[in-house]
């Protein structure tokens, strides 16, 4: 066990060696040399220095850094050696062999570029391999090939996939940054993923309202993961270690939610060396450092970040800067030998803000999240009384509490603004694995308590904080089962079925879940998914507002009902070459009971906090990627949709959302020490409501009986979103080196966004005093920003 | 106004602004009409607009009428008005405002649902309706003095059946003004959208606490919102504005410190 677990730790994504595991002639393998044998991979730059560790760790290190599969027997007794290698330039190959021809090992590389480190032979012998005597001393495995595949690819070849995206935060970090690497704005870049502006680092899924995507920090659930009103994700960069993003035919496994999933997945450390890193940006600092320990068995990460302008500013001048935002999050894991499986996470973040006068104006929100899991794999055809659990099985318990809350008070205007969401979450599964169905069955049990009040004099604070007031206490409970398997070689099929209810919205329904691939290849697959969705929790954030401080959430109740949706998708995904894939998808939403704030809402009424309205959305998202593990990788991405709504009125419109075209294409180029980074995009303008005058709007006076001279500018609006933004264009670049810092690896950055400061609007502002006129309300412009990243 | 121009001028501040003319086009009809139970006398604003501000102008010459509860109808005669006084330079502004007198009628019934009907010259119509709420007047006892720096108001008063809410107006150098249930807190240092405070020091400031119905509530519970100009709340037929109503609960007289 702790062998397999040795060999799955440097393996760079989870094999599942027993299934790809052919034996093959030595043939496949040659001695690797320090030009990396013409590999790609093996003939990139790298730095890294070791400081007194073993072997392995070292080998691990570059495994992981440069993203390579390597593989080796851990009671190789040279693996054990401790190794002083200082920081310099030269190839991944060059490194490997840095490490190995001192340990008495030697490297030995495949012409897919896959490594495997053997004894170095006392003397000259033929290289195939014979069957060792493991009591005897090392094992030579040249005659097994382990297919170590890519995440990507192992999610092609073993799931349908439909719909999803599945990327690692590495790959996320390619394209430029705006201040500082935010996981959320580089989900803003995939194929049918929308922003509504700049300033949000929030998303719209093809389509779909921006509470519609149901995001996910190692599957627990997190419900307002930006600061600063939007402009940033609650995300350490340092601790994102895959995205799963999915865009519709939502396994059974998921639901809550109509339109998208974002499963972050933490980064776990794979080196028994304390290792770490820390960023400093213009808006921010961060640090993380994390470890396996119990050979391999565990890992810990623990990771932080803090603005500091508001200590900047306080030490250098005599006024104050009273804001600032933190997060702290952490990850552990620990698996045991009789097969069970602990994890945990935990985060807490703040946004908090004050006036001069604290007892006058002040603020905070932020996010808290705690889950735990345990999982027992249970192998030797596992039963649970006379029924059979497959040839093997794994049980799941997850338990989470999830806290968001948010205060602010300005005292001058009767503004106070409370909202606070509290979700306590139980869920478990057993997966059951014969040959190549696996069959899933499980349940979700949560509690939910709502508060949320805001009120002011000044009215105009509602457009973007709903004036409101209500509590509420909210259940919901969900069985789920699903299984996937190959009724026919080619045909891989996932079909399961989701029981929910919202006893507090006094319904229940029946979400059934399909989706199928067909290899007509090896690497090419036609795809095709069809479900249904249902949602109870909903934002009162408006859509046509580029900016939104927060989103705030209530629950479908007696007065709101329950959002439901369904959706259609078909789609080709083609594997070009092993690190360079095209995925082309086109799909169908329709939306019924669909809710959406009620711009008319009375804040002393209860249950006209949102409006019913239907709708539908279709398109087709295109993809072509280059993945990592040579000089350059990126992709280019192409959204084409259209989203239609109609209201309660029968009025039909297009949404603030509906941009029918939207092309990002993004790329990293390494060279040498350096990485070039670069954005492009070009978009489809957004709907708007056009405003066609203004008036002045008098106010009675009942102490004098008569019409006051204070006026307030009203405006008259047009056609419900009757008019299109121009069209959008965005350049961004970047680079980043690769050198070191007082013995840390440190890789300075300069990001420039929107490089030719190209005037784009996010909306208008419309003044019909004196000469009439309409101001463009911009996204970002010129911005350049550095900092620098630290690894140790 | 000061918190709109806050919002508009704080969400421009980041980068350059392209500001561009445009022409309205809204070519609208502005009707503001209270029905006030307190007196006798209603006056009413009749305006047009090209959707340029200062082509906001008052109607001359509109047949402007108000059917009663009983089904009389009492004309609005168009009177100017010079009241309180405005001035363009030096010429001194006078409105053209339109008055109906129900002084003949026995003055406003409470309960009772009125109807507007506004003919232009050029053909155009409005149409309104409005049930004034009715209220108990309450007896309004002499505030103690108040200290704006360490006191807040508190006042309730009774339900009035028809009342979509209540509105709390304080009258002084300038006016403060809030909708709310039967009961309601003020804190002594709040502050108009202006920034001017609701409590004047030095001065008798007066209070009154009014039942509205669910015309004036709407219309003046919500402003437009600043980039789709969406979100006031018209209950007219062929004008923008309000036809609503308010009966009288309570007054008050406040010494500010």
């Amino acid at each position: 066990m702790t062998r397999y677990l040795a060999i799955a730790s440097i393996v760079l994504t989870a094999a599942r060696m027993a299934a790809a595991q052919t034996v093959r002639g030595d043939s496949a393998f040659t001695d690797l040399h320090r030009d990396g044998n013409g590999i790609a991979a093996l003939t990139a730059s790298i730095s890294t220095a070791f400081a007194d560790v073993s072997a392995a760790s070292a080998l691990r290190a570059i495994a992981m850094s440069s993203r390579i599969d390597l593989t080796f027997d851990p009671s190789l007794p040279g693996l054990a050696k401790r190794v002083l290698v200082s920081s310099h330039e030269r190839t991944v190959a060059a490194a490997i062999l840095e490490i190995t021809e001192p340990s008495g090992l030697r490297p030995r590389v495949s012409t897919s570029g896959a490594v495997i480190i053997v004894t170095a032979p006392a003397s000259a012998k033929p290289t195939a391999a014979t069957s060792a005597d493991s009591s005897r001393g090392p094992v030579t495995l040249p005659t097994v090939r382990t297919d170590a595949l890519r995440s990507e690819r192992r999610s092609f070849e073993s799931q349908t996939n439909v719909g999803g995206v599945v990327i690692t935060g590495r790959e996320l970090r390619v394209s430029p940054t705006f201040v500082e690497p935010d996981l959320m704005r580089s989900v803003q870049l995939l194929p049918g993923i929308e922003a509504r502006s700049d300033w949000s680092a929030g998303f719209n899924v093809r389509g779909g309202e921006g509470d519609q995507s149901l995001i996910l920090v190692d599957g627990y659930p997190i419900y307002n993961p930006y600061h600063l009103g939007g402009l940033f994700s609650t995300f350490i960069d340092a601790t994102v270690g895959s995205v799963e993003l999915r865009k519709g035919a939502l396994p059974a496994k998921y639901g809550g939610r109509l339109s998208g999933v974002l499963d972050v997945q933490s980064a776990e450390p794979m080196s028994d060396e304390k290792h770490g890193s820390g960023e400093v940006s213009l808006v921010s600092s961060s640090m993380s450092v994390g470890e396996t320990f119990a050979r391999g068995a565990g890992s810990w990460t623990v990771a932080a970040r803090r603005t500091y302008a508001d200590a900047i500013v306080e030490l250098l001048t005599p006024y104050s800067f009273p804001y600032h935002f933190q997060d702290v999050q952490g990850h552990i894991t620990r698996e045991f030998g009789n097969g069970v499986r602990v994890a945990a996470t935990a985060y807490d973040g703040l946004d908090a803000a004050a006036g001069e006068s604290s007892d006058e104006v002040g603020g905070n929100w932020g996010n808290a999240v705690v889950g735990a899991s345990i999982a027992k794999r249970l192998d030797e055809h596992p039963r649970f009384g006379r029924l059979s659990l497959g040839d093997s099985a794994i049980l799941e318990q997850r338990l989470s509490l999830t806290h968001f809350g948010a205060n602010a008070d300005i005292t001058a205007s009767i503004f106070h603004a409370h909202n606070s969401l509290s979700e306590l979450r139980a869920a478990g599964s057993v997966a059951s694995y014969r040959g190549t169905t696996t069959r899933s069955l499980g349940y979700e049990l949560a509690q939910q308590r709502i508060n949320y009040v805001a009120r002011s004099a000044y009215q105009q604070l509602g457009d973007f904080i709903p004036f409101d007031s209500l509590r509420q206490r909210s259940t919901w409970a969900a069985l789920y089962a699903d299984q996937v398997w190959r009724p026919i070689d080619p045909l891989l099929v996932d079909i399961g079925v989701r029981l929910e209810t919202v006893p507090t919205a006094s319904w229940a329904g029946v979400s059934p879940r399909l989706s199928l691939k067909y290899f007509l290849s090896p690497s090419v697959a036609i795809t095709a998914g069809a479900g249904r969705y249902a949602q109870w929790m909903h934002s009162l954030g408006r859509e046509e507002e580029p900016v939104q401080p927060l989103q705030f959430w209530i629950a479908s109740d007696s007065h709101a009902p329950v959002s439901t949706a369904s959706d259609a998708t078909i789609g080709l995904e083609r594997w070009v070459t092993p690190r360079r894939l095209f995925h082309v998808e086109a799909f169908y939403k329709k939306y019924e009971n669909l809710l959406i704030p009620n711009i008319d809402n009375d804040s002393r009424k209860i249950g006209d906090e949102l409006s019913a309205l239907g709708g539908y959305s279709y398109g087709v998202d295109v993809l072509l990627r280059q993945l990592d593990g040579g000089p350059f990788s990126g992709w280019l991405a192409y959204s084409y949709a259209l989203n239609s709504r109609v209201g309660a009125d029968g009025v039909r419109y297009f949404p603030t959302q509906d941009r029918r075209h939207n092309v990002n294409l993004v790329g990293s180029w390494k060279l040498g020490s350096l990485t070039l980074g670069a954005r492009g995009n070009l978009a489809s303008g957004m709907p708007y409501t056009p405003v066609i005058g203004g008036f002045r709007s008098t106010r009675y006076d009942p102490v004098l009986h008569r019409w006051t001279t204070a006026t307030n500018e009203e405006l008259i609006p047009g056609r419900l979103n009757s008019r299109r933004l121009p069209w959008y264009t965005r350049v961004d670049v970047s680079v980043n080196r690769r050198g070191h810092l007082f013995g840390l690896e440190a890789n300075p950055y300069l990001s420039i966004v929107n490089v030719f400061n190209a005037h784009n609007p996010a909306g208008y502002l419309f003044s019909f005093s004196g000469r009439p006129d309409r101001s463009s309300f911009p996204n970002l412009p010129f911005a350049p920003t550095f900092g620098v990243s630290l690894a140790y | 106004m000061r918190t709109r121009s806050i919002l508009c001028a704080g969400l421009l501040a980041t980068a350059c602004v392209d500001q561009t003319p445009v022409t309205p086009t809204a070519n609208s009809v502005i009707v503001l009409a209270v029905i006030d139970a307190s007196v006798n006398d209603q006056t009413f604003i009749v305006q047009t607009t090209t959707g340029a501000e200062n082509q906001q102008r008052d109607v001359k010459g509109a047949r402007v009428t108000i059917t009663t509860p009983d089904g009389r109808t009492i004309p609005a005669a168009e009177v100017p008005d010079t009241i309180p006084p405005r001035f363009t330079g030096d010429a001194r502004v006078i409105n053209t405002r339109y008055r109906a007198s129900f002084a003949s009628v026995g003055g406003i019934a409470l309960g009772g649902t009125y109807v507007l009907h506004v003919v232009l010259a050029d053909g155009r119509e409005v149409h309104g309706a409005t049930t004034v709420p009715v209220s108990a007047t309450t007896t309004s006892p002499r505030l103690p003095d108040f200290d704006r720096r360490h006191d807040t108001l508190s006042l309730a008063w009774p339900p009035a059946r028809g009342a979509a809410a209540y509105e709390v107006f304080i009258s002084a150098q300038t006016t403060f003004n809030v909708f709310s249930d039967t009961a309601i807190v003020i804190p002594g240092l709040a502050e108009n959208e202006d920034g001017n405070p609701a409590f004047w020091p030095g001065l008798t400031n007066r209070i009154v606490v009014n039942a509205v119905d669910a015309n004036y509530y709407d219309y003046y519970r919500r402003t437009s919102d600043i980039f789709s100009g969406r979100g006031l709340i018209n209950h007219l037929d062929g004008a923008i504005g309000v036809f609503g109503s308010i009966a009288p609960i309570a007054s008050y007289t406040l010494v500010v410190h």
